[in-house]
């Protein structure tokens, strides 16, 4: 009893000797004084950004005494309504998106007073589909990706006489003839993540959008709870935590015809054992990312809240909001050779990222 | 789909063929009077002074020429036809000329047929980015107006089929982006200036674009037609809202008396 008493009270003394360590005396003074309201900057956003966020910070650390962001990454959408509620301490900063921000939400954000935005696009990533090297390749489309993964899928000789049915098709090849007779697997990212996001966007929606009867439902909230429900019988299976990891080893392990879904960088990594899929016959290459032409490519970008920057008296919400922007938007970053490109993320074009810089270090306000 | 066909087309067309008819016809008779004031029989000659600038008009026509060589043989010296006979046959060259020249110069101011016009958009739909940008859209081909006159009218009417996820919003810009990489010439501009215009404007809480009124001939015009998000529902509406409540309420009945 004694001993644990002791290790307690050791933990006591030390928690404030750490905070002092992780904390600076300039940050604290600041925190002391009624300066700023909070210590760290928090991003909300997708789990996806979590490399790139963690690689700025880091040489935002070597340059300033800004700690760590404390990261809330819940998904795009999610992180744009938690720093769409409100202005204040208890809301984020800054917001790692996997896509630019909608209507919607920047009407939301202006509806609780938060108007003054600054958007800096990062560069462009993608999501791709992984086999096991040495399987047969997978020609994918967005139609077959959604035929072999959603729940009901249209059945029926005519576009017309088309009813949507429980999922029938157990390989392949029953969904196109040139593909081979592989029983389906697909891994993917859990729902909450923001390469699940991306998937469900641009291959499930865009698949489904493809058949008449979905075309003809009017109401999107419908249409959208149709293309995006997977099959339950087990043919997909989501890997909630550390999908990074899991889904590049399942794909190894899995039968011929297990199909992956990972960030474009995640794939590079594990090229050795990986082979990337063409989707509508192009393969996500750094070129074909950058012109656009791979089906999966979206850009990912960072909100930041100006009403959560420091004033001329060095007053706000936080420290070190700007010195985010200015090295986010930095060419050290962004720019070919950039440590964001070591991270799998493709470069802007040089024109856009010049006129983008310029519109962050002027802090223009972001709108839609 | 509902085609509405402008009824005046048919009515114009015969009241403009029946005035040339006329003014031709009465320069034949205007150009044989005086045959006829001298009480002769007709002169195959004479007539061939008016088939003359006929034949060649038909020659350039190129539709009439055998009707055009038959009036050359009213040079024959045994042609006993009396001159009623052979202003009949005159006659009958002049309609089949005039009505030649003024079908191909009405094939020329006419638009296509609807059939024609529906096989084109429809065949636009899967090519042109245009048709398929309004169709992700939510907008649908609904009527087709095809007037003919001069000039001809052609208007298409696109209704709104569906409200956009933000998914499909996005996939819009993105298209709209590779297309604008693709083609930036200002026939293209103006018309993803359209769609953006549908998107925009569709994600405003207040009104949607209910309709879209694209006139492509004479000139191109567009005309959108705005309606509040939450109108009143219409009578049809309410009066099957209320029969589905009817109903819905005798089923809970049966199901509690069984």
């Amino acid at each position: 009893m004694i001993r644990f008493l002791s290790v307690l009270i050791f933990f006591c003394l030390l928690v404030p000797l750490v905070r002092a360590e992780v904390i600076p005396p300039e940050l604290l003074h600041d925190l002391e004084t009624g300066k700023i309201e909070r210590p760290k900057i928090i991003i909300s956003g997708s789990d996806t950004m979590s490399p790139f966020n963690a690689e700025i910070s880091r040489h935002l650390a070597a340059q300033w005494q800004i700690p760590h962001p404390e990261e809330r990454l819940a998904g795009t959408h999610a992180g744009f309504v938690s720093f769409c509620s409100g202005i204040g301490a208890e809301y984020p900063d800054v917001v790692a998106a996997t896509r630019r921000m909608r209507q919607t939400e920047f009407d939301v954000c202006a509806a609780n007073g938060i108007v003054d935005l600054i958007e800096v696009p990062l560069g462009y990533s993608a999501v791709v589909f992984v086999a096991k090297r040495g399987d047969k390749t997978l020609k994918l489309t967005p139609k077959i990706i959604f035929q072999a993964l959603a729940a009901e899928v249209p059945q029926g000789l005519t576009s017309f006489a088309q009813d949507l049915l429980v999922n029938p098709y157990e390989t392949w090849q029953q969904i196109d003839k040139k593909l081979p007779a592989d029983l389906i697997n697909v891994v993917l990212p859990g729902h909450a993540t923001g390469t699940h996001s991306i998937f469900d966007d641009v291959f499930m929606q865009g698949g489904c959008r493809t058949f008449t009867i979905i075309k003809l439902i009017f109401y999107e909230k419908e249409r959208v709870a149709l293309c995006t429900t997977l099959r339950g019988d087990g043919r997909v299976v989501e890997i909630a935590k550390d999908y990074e990891e899991q889904v590049p080893a399942m794909v190894i392990k899995g039968p011929p015809g297990t199909v992956g879904v990972i960030p474009y960088f995640y794939a590079v990594k594990n090229a050795d054992s990986l082979q990337i899929l063409p989707v509508n016959g192009i393969m996500p290459t750094p070129q074909s990312i950058e012109s656009d032409a791979y089906e999966g490519v979206h850009t990912v970008y960072y909100y930041f809240k100006r009403a959560h920057m420091r004033n001329h008296d060095g007053v706000g919400v936080v420290r070190g909001l700007r010195q985010f922007i200015v090295e986010s938007s930095s060419e050290a970053a962004r720019a070919p050779g950039g440590y964001l490109e070591a991270l799998g993320l493709t470069p802007l074009p040089a024109d856009m990222r010049l006129a983008q810089r310029r519109a962050a270090l002027r802090l223009e306000r972001f709108s839609r | 789909m509902n085609f509405s066909v402008n009824q005046r087309q048919p009515h114009s067309f015969q009241s403009v063929l029946c005035a040339i008819v006329a003014v031709t016809a009465v320069t034949t008779v205007i150009s044989a009077g005086p045959v006829m004031a001298q009480g002769q029989p007709a002169l195959p000659s004479d007539l061939s002074l008016v088939a003359a600038p006929l034949t060649t008009l038909s020659i350039s026509s190129g539709a009439v020429n055998s009707n055009a060589a038959d009036s050359s043989d009213s040079d024959d010296p045994f042609d006993d036809r009396g001159y009623l006979e052979i202003m009949g046959t005159s006659f009958g060259e002049i309609w089949s000329w005039t009505s030649y020249t003024m079908g191909t110069m009405f094939s020329a101011i006419t638009p296509p047929t609807p059939a024609a016009m529906v096989k084109r958009f429809q065949d636009d739909e899967e090519k042109s980015p245009f048709f398929a940008l309004i169709g992700y859209a939510g907008y649908k081909i609904k009527e087709i107006e095809n007037g003919i006159g001069l000039p001809p009218d052609v208007t298409v009417k696109f209704g709104r089929i569906r409200n956009l996820s933000d998914a499909d919003i996005d996939y819009i810009d993105r298209e709209l982006s590779r297309w604008e990489k693709r083609d930036s010439g200002v026939v293209a501009e103006a018309q993803r200036a359209v769609i953006s215009t549908l998107v925009s404007v569709n994600q405003s809480d207040s009104y949607v674009i209910d309709a879209v009124r694209l006139r492509v001939l004479p000139l191109p015009q567009v005309k959108f037609t705005l309606a509040p998000t939450e109108g009143g529902m219409s009578m049809e509406n309410s009066v099957l809202l209320r029969a589905i409540q009817r109903l819905d309420r005798r089923l809970v009945d049966v199901q509690k008396r069984g």
